[in-house]
């Protein structure tokens, strides 16, 4: 056992060269598979203790003694039935691409739920490698496993690993390249079920020999039973008549069990994983540990709220604090330089890329840091599923249940990814509801723009009231859409993981993929952009774009004509807004340029104006140009019209 | 003239009626007897022998959304949407299964669900479909 970075040369990008063998990791969702991946081909895919984190394959590849291996990351299912996106797209990746090995983790934790999915994988008749994961979280439980008989009972070789520490990776390779060699077979034997099935899948495999379908026949036939509608369209192109056999079929066994057949499929395939991890798993009563105490805490009635509050402020008080302590210490040291007389093709540069860069590292580093490490904390110790339960019935009052939580904590770190992960959410009606909420949730950008502004020239009580009003406006805006969207919602429905302590493996690497992002992509548009907005104001473009927006900055929200170039800038990264001023007028100290109603309002209309560039492209890849117009539409209408309200019922109340 | 005060005595005896209707689902919700009473009238025909015969052979069921924090029940029968009985199915809510409710969020919030070594949070309104008997245990 050793760790998995230093056993394996990962290599960072998927090879040309064709690849020696394939494995795909599938299981339950929260089992652990993307830690193992990462450890396998040293990537940086998303891991955190909630599932549905995986909602697409993810690909990476390995040097292994010699062999290029492919992996393939599947998202966490509990079933092949075909009710939900995931369960399609894994079960089609693994009866059509057939990889090699398909390495199925599971959580030691919870053995008998994921035997059952082990036990559909069986059926899709692919080399599996059974990987026991979590094995350090199952001893503290007091959950004892007999690794040798589960792998008879199975017929398939077992490895047992803690994926985030890489214990047991290394064996899990050498294991499935033996499989792929043929140097270790692995028994094919199926499941049985009851009589009643068996009879009528074995009729149905009859009927089903004739013809050829990418799936086994065997697997065919008992999904034509549970009426899976994926595969009967499959099997209709081929011959109407066995749809309709399947059909009268399972109406016969609905006669004899009372229950839907699906139902009675479902039910002893679990009554033989329930056999088979009773049989190889003892539970010693363990002492309560002191997570599950605070478990207890967390999802308390009336403590568990207090807790979450507590959270939630602590994390913005903490980044509030440190990051204006950091970015005053930067600042410092940059103050130091100070430029010189150039000419006026230097200048440009120097105010673009220097402007670009020093306003990134003052303003943006010293809040996304300690932000990124706070969210990465709360996600990786399974917090995130207790807050969704506590607050399932809030989340009621805007037509989304309690799971629609996780997408919105996620967006104050970045909208993108929060948009991606309102696939966790069940009906498309809910995703799109999730996601137009999650737009206006202040992402780190607004948050910075929020606190370089109002925080730093006015006083941090207007920031916290901004970001407050903020929240009435995520409430009131998903109402809205509640009441207005049509669709059907499903409940809740989420499995709750153990909390765990955070591995500090995972939260730097973590951190330090998403703060490394910011290095790569978004400080080089500070820089053209700075450079950008240098020329366009030597080039004298500023005006004419001032004046044509004058009506609407100017009149109607009562901000200086610059507020236009700012805002539009602001549209590629928002936190442009803030950093732009401090090229234009070469100072950071902006209360020279805004007056204070000014700055809250410019902040205001920052947080909700317009989704940013990217949350743009990433709204219109999950619902298309229309919806993303149209949300892009109503948030610029929304936002002219309240921020006028807004600047006026301010110079009010600062000029009494 | 007239016509406002029309209106405010057909107001009267709408609140009057509101507050008898809402005496009588309380006083319902209290009696697990009649609940399974109330569910063979909103069973569809063809299902009517079978949650008789449940009746019959385990006794009364009542809703997993009805079982106090801590409290155990079987499973009978999980109602809706073929959407959520499967996954539901597929998650370990099998008929016969025994499950446990661990904590229960007030004001008709979601509750936390102990099955086959699992915990699953389940909003109020699916438990609410989920139907489970008491003895036996």
């Amino acid at each position: 056992m050793s760790s998995c970075h230093t056993t394996t040369a990962p290599q960072k990008t998927v090879s040309k060269e064709k690849a020696d063998l394939t494995i795909a990791l599938a299981g339950n969702a929260n089992v652990g598979k993307s830690a193992i991946f990462n450890c396998l081909t040293g990537l940086h895919q998303h891991v955190g203790n909630w599932p549905g984190k995986t909602v697409e394959r993810a690909e990476g590849s390995l040097h292994f003694k010699g062999y290029n291996i492919d992996v393939v990351d599947l998202p966490g299912i509990y079933s092949f039935s075909t009710f939900s996106m995931e369960e399609l797209v894994s079960r089609e990746y693994i009866a059509m691409e057939k990889p090699d090995v398909v390495v199925n983790v599971v959580d030691a934790c919870v053995l008998e739920r994921n035997l059952f999915f082990t036990l559909q994988l069986l059926e899709l008749q692919v080399p599996v490698i059974l990987a026991l994961n979590q094995i350090d979280l199952a001893k503290a439980k007091g959950i004892d496993i007999d690794e040798k008989k589960l792998s008879d009972l199975l017929g398939v070789p077992m490895v047992s690993t803690v994926g985030i520490k890489g214990i047991g990776v290394y064996e899990l390779v050498e294991q499935a390249i033996k499989i792929a060699k043929g140097e270790l077979t692995v028994r094919t034997e199926e499941i049985q079920y009851g009589r009643e099935i068996e009879e009528r899948v074995r009729k149905l495999q009859l009927l089903l020999a004739e013809a050829s379908f990418s799936y086994p026949t065997r697997f065919v036939a008992l999904k034509l039973l549970e009426g899976d509608d994926e595969i009967k369209k499959e099997v209709q192109k081929v011959n109407r008549k066995i749809v309709e056999t399947a059909d009268e079929y399972a109406r016969e066994i609905e006669e004899v069990h009372g229950e839907p057949c699906s139902v009675v499929i479902c039910s002893e395939r679990y009554t033989i994983a329930n056999r088979i991890s009773s049989e190889v798993q003892r539970t010693k009563v363990a002492k309560r540990t002191t997570l599950e105490r605070i478990d207890d805490l967390a999802t308390h009635k009336i403590l568990g709220y207090l807790l979450m509050v507590g959270v939630m402020f602590s994390v913005f008080y903490a980044i509030f604090s440190f990051g204006g302590f950091l970015s005053k210490i930067i600042s410092d040291f940059f103050g130091t330089f100070k430029p010189q007389t150039l000419g006026v093709a230097e200048q440009i540069l120097w105010e673009g890329v220097a402007g670009g860069f020093v306003a990134a590292v003052t303003l943006v580093l010293p809040y996304v840091l300690p932000f990124y490490l706070l969210l990465t904390v709360l996600e990786d110790s399974g917090y995130l599923p207790r807050v969704a339960f506590l607050l399932d019935n809030l989340m009621h009052k805007i037509g989304l249940h309690g799971k629609a939580i996780i997408p919105i904590i996620l967006g104050y770190g970045c909208n993108v990814p929060a948009c991606y992960s309102c696939r966790i959410m069940e009906t498309k009606r809910d995703r799109l509801t999730a996601a137009f909420v999650v737009t206006f949730v202040p992402c780190t950008a607004r948050i910075i723009v929020v606190l370089g502004l109002v925080a730093a020239f006015v006083n941090i009580e207007w920031a916290f009231t901004l970001l407050l009003i903020d929240l009435a406006i995520i409430f009131v805006m998903g109402r809205i859409a509640f009441k207005a969207l049509p669709g059907e919602s499903m409940g809740m429905i989420m499995e709750l993981p153990s909390l765990r302590l955070p591995s500090r493996r995972v939260v730097v690497n973590q951190t330090w993929a998403r703060v490394k992002s910011i290095f790569y992509m978004v400080f080089p548009i500070y820089v053209v952009g700075g450079t950008v907005l240098a020329v366009m104001q030597m080039a004298g473009l500023l005006k004419p774009i001032e004046g044509l927006l004058a009506p609407i900055t100017v009149y109607w929200l009562e901000l200086p004509a610059i507020a236009s170039v700012l805002l539009l800038f602001g549209v590629v990264r928002k936190e442009l807004v803030v950093v732009m001023p401090a090229i234009l007028f070469g100072t950071t100290n902006l209360a020279t340029v805004f007056t204070p109603a000014q700055m809250i309002v410019l902040a205001f209309i920052t947080m909700i104006y317009v989704p940013c560039v990217a949350t743009f492209a990433m709204l219109k890849r999950e619902f298309g140009w229309k919806t993303a117009l149209y949300i892009t539409i109503s948030e610029i209408a929304f936002a002219v019209v309240s921020g006028g309200i807004f600047s006026r019922i301010l110079n009010g109340f600062w000029a009494s | 003239m007239e016509i406002p005060q029309g209106a405010k005595v057909r107001e009267g005896v709408k609140m009057k009626l509101d507050t008898a209707a809402l005496f009588s689902s309380l006083f319902r919700k209290r009696k697990s007897e009649t609940f399974s009473a109330q569910l063979q009238e909103e069973a569809p025909q063809g299902r009517m022998r079978r949650q008789t015969r449940h009746r019959h052979r385990w006794g009364d069921v009542i809703p997993l959304a009805e079982l106090q924090p801590g409290a155990k029940g079987i499973i009978v029968v999980v109602r809706g949407s073929r959407k959520v009985t499967q996954r539901l199915a597929d998650l370990g809510f099998t008929p016969k299964t025994t499950v446990s409710v661990v904590k229960a969020v007030p004001l008709n919030g979601p509750i936390e669900v102990a099955v086959r070594g699992s915990r699953l949070a389940i909003g109020r309104e699916i438990a609410q479909n989920i139907l489970v008997q008491t003895k036996g245990l």
